[in-house]
């Protein structure tokens, strides 16, 4: 109904009329009054990456007694990069993050389809189960670490539960065992991200197009049909985007990590981030530090680079 | 009041030309339609008419004044939206005097502007309503009063009436062209709908990919259509299009040979569309016509039916009354009315004669 | 391929009646149209056909069989949304077999009939192609192939030609036709456009605030409309229903005098149960004839306004305090303000109730 602008593509650029050297000037000018602007954006978002560079090629420490900037006079070039292929501190730290992602990322895309399909059929209540399910989100994460450190003790609340079903007091120490441990803090990571898993994707959902789902329901698919067949492959691009969303994130663990267990017992717990802030304040290496930064920030662009490629293929395809 | 001339207007969206050299002279008190299928460039002309965005050449021109670089306000042009963006906080009233009171114009010109527009458009009774509680023809001629109360050069629609059902836009389209009559002011309507742009307007200008094919009154715009691409659009059902060639004065096609006023321009054997409108279509005993065929479609429409007829090679259709006898299946005979015949160059598709 | 029956139907929404008592029985391979304006129940009731909406109190049966309570997944039907509802993300083929799928037809069937559906709907070249690449045209025959290739007892389509602009339609009613009679499914069509339904539909049901007006086939419809709204709403430009006072041999317009019409015996004998002479007179704009002002059996009426639209002239007539329209041909073009005489062809006149709007029976008699 609307006439739109494009004509018909086989008249494409029949040009015969005379540019116009009017609108052209006007344009030019726009372009050069934003042109502060620009370049303030551009300095304001690199700047503290190019310091950071500038901090990895030196052995620079605020134990020098030197102002940053002089931090050329122990220049290494690449020396601290170097070492991060020795570290076996680091390279813990890096795989222990791994793991955790690879465990809670999926458990947490897992309950938040799960949640999301349910919410999509219809739940009773589902206004007050809405708000219920989303509040953990809200929580200061240092916060829901100290819940979750409180419901982990051994005179807690989780060991009297599970008292209930077992002959004795049931008193585990879970946040002193290794494995327990890991255990737990990805409980509280699952317990507080899966909301925002569950957002995006029932908020996908929402976008599939009822006509559509009803024509499926016409030709006599039942609702998991229908979810596996029309809906899942239409919130393709969410997926993605909520996936991608949370490595990302939990890639960056740390402040329920620093409450919880502060990277105990021993290392059973030390994520990347917990780790890089016990070299940045304990051992103060700030330039190393620098180096790891701009090494694990490669890292992510290159693979979520790779991801997207990926994903706008598909979309073409 | 004005004239309003576009002189070589073009409009350019990156590569493609939304408007393309167009020519058109709107005349002063002239109810002018803007004719095209999606796509034509019909809101670009009247976006570019309105000064929302600027030409990439050409002039346009209002009342002799060159306005091709003013503001919207500068060329005081009036405007009924699509949508009609009627500001949903106000009454109808708050609606209409909305352009007037913007302008700051005294009290008493405003009321009485308000009265001689509501009882033109006989929407005095409604005018403390919201526009939520109005209906789809009320809010429209809300929308147009609002248009109305200004004192513009000309007053521009784009498918004013394209989002109300049938039978109201009969109506409606009747009302503006009344309206229209009895007020003397220019009105430029733009539609996809042919019916609505040949009965509202008196004269209709036709648009092809960016390009002003026609500029005509609608009666001669269907009678003597330009070029085959008009032919096609106009009209309803849409007319029959058939390969032909000049014999000797006459036009040999598949219907025989038609002695058309046109046919003695064409040389021997030259090759031409032959178009037909439905109504120059007379069914009738196959041993009195050149053109036999079998009926493979009957579409009975009420005061007439459309029948179509296929003889393999070619297939047409015709008009006959609302309850003619004909039956699928049925062979009939097809003989032409020559009056109802029109001729266009195979290349181009240019009117001959 | 079923017959459908609808027994006192009804189905409410609130205190809201959306479909009141709906009795209405397709036959088996009939193609229906249920025509109405917006908000009359014709989309509810589809969608009870369909099973998409529970009934409130009634029957729905096909082929004589109960399936009031049937599921939507399991009732059979094939429907055709407005916009078609394709499934986007698949290619045409994985479209089309998705019924099939969905029953757990073995993979050689699937194939075998998918390939023999785009064989009928002449898709078979844009089989892999994205079904988001399609055009209109190409859209409506997977909408269509992709509910019949599952055998569906019947058809149902919701105004699939609504989207499009007037010259498309027309051509995509023509293909819509011939996909029936091809298929021979019985279907049932919703739209609010009356031609659709006239060009389309062996038989029209029309509604109107949630009861079933007339149902019938569109010529006698169109030729003998059951009261007032079916008259109206049929046809286009609409009939022109005046009021009339009823005399001897005739009737006169708005109380004049002057505008006497004489009627046939036949139709005045429609009046002969009327209390008062005031009554309904209807005609269609086509079945109005110019002549010489103040000839025999004419009236006199003054032109308002002419409407030229391609073949046809629609002009508006003013007479007394009656406004109407006449549809003439190209040849006949009256000028507004001018006096003209016209004839009524009251063979096909009616007379309607002025109270109930029914139209008034003539009596059966022998003609000539």
């Amino acid at each position: 109904m609307t006439d739109t602008a494009l004509p018909s593509e086989k008249h494409s650029g029949a040009a015969n009329a005379p540019a116009d050297g009017l609108a052209e000037s006007r344009q030019s000018l726009a372009k050069r009054l934003i042109l502060p602007t620009q370049i303030l954006l551009v300095f304001i978002v690199a700047f503290p990456l190019i310091m950071q560079i500038y901090i990895s090629l030196t052995w620079w420490t605020p134990l020098d007694g030197e102002p940053w900037y002089r931090a050329y006079q122990s220049w290494n070039w690449f020396d601290n990069y170097v070492e991060i292929f020795g570290d076996p501190g680091l390279h813990g730290a890096i795989w222990r993050t791994l793991l955790f992602v690879i465990i809670a990322v999926p458990i947490e895309f897992g309950l938040g389809l799960l949640l999301a399909a349910l919410f999509y059929e219809g739940v009773a209540a589902r206004p007050i189960f809405y708000s219920l399910i989303l509040m953990p989100m809200m929580i200061v994460p240092a916060v829901a670490g100290y819940i979750f450190f409180l419901i982990f003790q051994q005179t807690g609340p989780l060991n009297a539960f599970l008292g209930l079903f077992w002959e004795g007091a049931y008193d585990v120490n879970w946040l002193n065992d290794v494995n327990r441990a890991f255990f737990a803090v990805v409980v509280a990571d699952v317990w507080q991200w899966t909301p925002l898993m569950f957002l995006i994707l029932f908020a996908g959902l929402m976008s599939v197009p009822q006509d559509q789902m009803r024509a499926a329901t016409i030709l006599g698919a039942n609702w998991r049909q229908r979810f596996w067949r029309i809906a899942l492959p239409r919130i393709k691009a969410v997926i993605f985007i909520a996936l991608g969303l949370r490595v990302i994130e939990c890639f960056k663990i740390f402040d329920m990590l620093f409450v919880m267990t502060g990277g105990g017992p021993g290392v059973a717990t030390e994520s990347l981030s917990l780790y890089l802030y016990k070299q940045t304040f304990q051992s103060l290496e700030w330039s190393y530090v620098a180096a790891i930064g701009i090494t694990v920030l490669v890292v992510l662009s290159v693979i979520t680079a790779v991801i997207l490629a990926r994903t706008n293929k598909k979309e073409d395809a | 009041m004005a004239e309003i001339k576009l002189e070589n207007v073009s409009k350019r969206y990156g590569d493609v030309a939304a408007l393309d050299s167009a020519n058109l002279t709107i005349e002063d008190g002239s109810f002018t339609s803007v004719f095209g299928p999606p796509s034509s460039g019909k809101s670009v002309l009247l976006r570019v008419l309105l000064g929302l965005e600027p030409v990439d050449g050409g002039r346009i021109a209002i009342d002799g004044k060159d306005v091709t670089d003013a503001s919207p306000n500068e060329r005081n042009l009036s405007m009924v939206f699509q949508n009609l963006a009627l500001f949903p906080q106000l009454s109808a009233q708050e609606n209409i005097v909305f352009p007037l009171k913007r302008r700051a114009a005294r009290e008493e010109d405003i009321n009485a502007r308000l009265d001689q527009v509501s009882s033109v458009l006989s929407i005095a009774h409604i005018l403390h309503k919201k526009p939520a509680a109005l209906s789809g023809g009320e809010r429209q001629r809300v929308a147009i009063g609002r248009a109305l109360i200004r004192d513009a050069s000309a007053y521009m629609m784009d498918e004013p009436i394209a989002a109300l059902d049938a039978r109201l836009r009969d109506v409606m389209r009747v009302e503006l062209k009344r309206l229209q009559i009895e007020q003397g002011r220019t009105f430029i309507y733009v539609t996809h709908d042919c019916e609505e742009a040949m009965s509202v307007a008196d004269r209709m200008a036709i648009l092809e990919a960016g390009r002003i094919v026609q500029v005509g009154k609608p009666d001669d715009v269907y009678a003597r259509p330009a070029t085959l691409y008009v032919a096609k659009l106009v009209g309803s059902p849409g007319i029959n299009v058939l390969e032909g060639e000049g014999n000797d004065g006459s036009i040999a096609s598949v219907l025989g040979l038609v002695n058309g006023q046109t046919g003695e321009r064409l040389e021997r054997g030259q090759k031409v569309h032959v178009a037909l409108r439905p109504e120059a279509l007379q069914l009738g005993d196959p041993a009195d016509a050149k053109l036999k065929g079998q009926i493979s479609d009957v579409e009975r429409l009420g005061g007439f039916s459309v029948i179509t007829v296929n003889n393999g090679e070619a297939q047409v259709r015709a008009i006959a009354s609302g309850d003619a006898p004909h039956r699928i299946g049925e062979h009939v005979g097809v003989t032409v009315d020559p009056a109802g015949l029109h001729l266009f160059n195979i290349e181009d598709g240019a009117r001959i004669g | 391929m079923s017959s459908v029956r609808l027994e006192a139907t009804t189905k409410q929404f609130g205190d809201f009646k959306a479909v009141q008592s709906m009795d209405l029985s397709i036959e088996n391979g009939e193609f229906v149209a249920i025509l109405g304006p917006s908000g009359c129940g014709k989309s509810t009731t589809m969608n009870m056909i369909a099973g998409i909406e529970d009934v409130t109190s009634g029957t729905i049966r096909f082929d004589g069989r109960d399936v009031t309570s049937v599921p939507v997944q399991k009732r059979g039907v094939g429907f055709v949304f407005q916009n078609y509802a394709i499934f986007t993300h698949m290619s045409v083929r994985d479209n089309l077999a998705f019924g099939l799928e969905i029953q757990g037809a073995p993979k050689a069937e699937v194939d075998k009939r998918v390939d023999e559906m785009a064989q009928f709907m002449a898709l078979s070249h844009r089989l892999d192609a994205k079904s988001s690449a399609l055009s209109v045209n190409e859209l409506q025959k997977l909408a269509i192939g992709r509910s019949a290739i599952v055998e569906p007892s019947i058809f149902l389509l919701d105004e699939p030609l609504s989207n499009l602009d007037a010259a498309f339609r027309e051509k995509m009613r023509a293909e819509l036709r011939g996909l029936q009679r091809a298929l021979k499914q019985t279907m049932v069509y919703v739209t609010h456009d009356q031609i659709e339904a006239m060009g389309l539909a062996d038989r029209i049901a029309v509604m109107n605030h949630a009861v079933l007006q007339q149902f019938d086939t569109p010529d006698v419809i169109y030729a003998e409309p059951a009261n007032v709204f079916v008259a109206r709403f049929i046809g286009a430009p609409s009939m022109n229903i005046l009021h009339a006072r009823i005399g001897e041999g005739g009737v006169t317009l708005g109380g004049r005098d002057a505008d006497f019409i004489p009627l046939s015996d036949h139709l005045m004998s429609a009046a002969r149960d009327l209390r008062s002479p005031d009554v309904l007179f209807g005609f269609r704009p086509e079945n109005l004839a110019l002549t010489e002002p103040e000839s025999p059996g004419s009236f006199t009426a003054e032109v308002v306004l002419v409407e030229t639209v391609g073949r046809r002239n629609i002009v508006h007539l003013v007479s007394g305090m009656s406004n109407f329209l006449a549809v003439f041909g190209r040849g006949a073009a009256p000028r507004a303000g001018e006096a003209i005489g016209l004839l009524v062809d009251t063979d096909r006149a009616h007379l309607f109730d002025p109270e109930t709007e029914e139209r008034l029976m003539p009596m059966e008699m022998s003609h000539g």
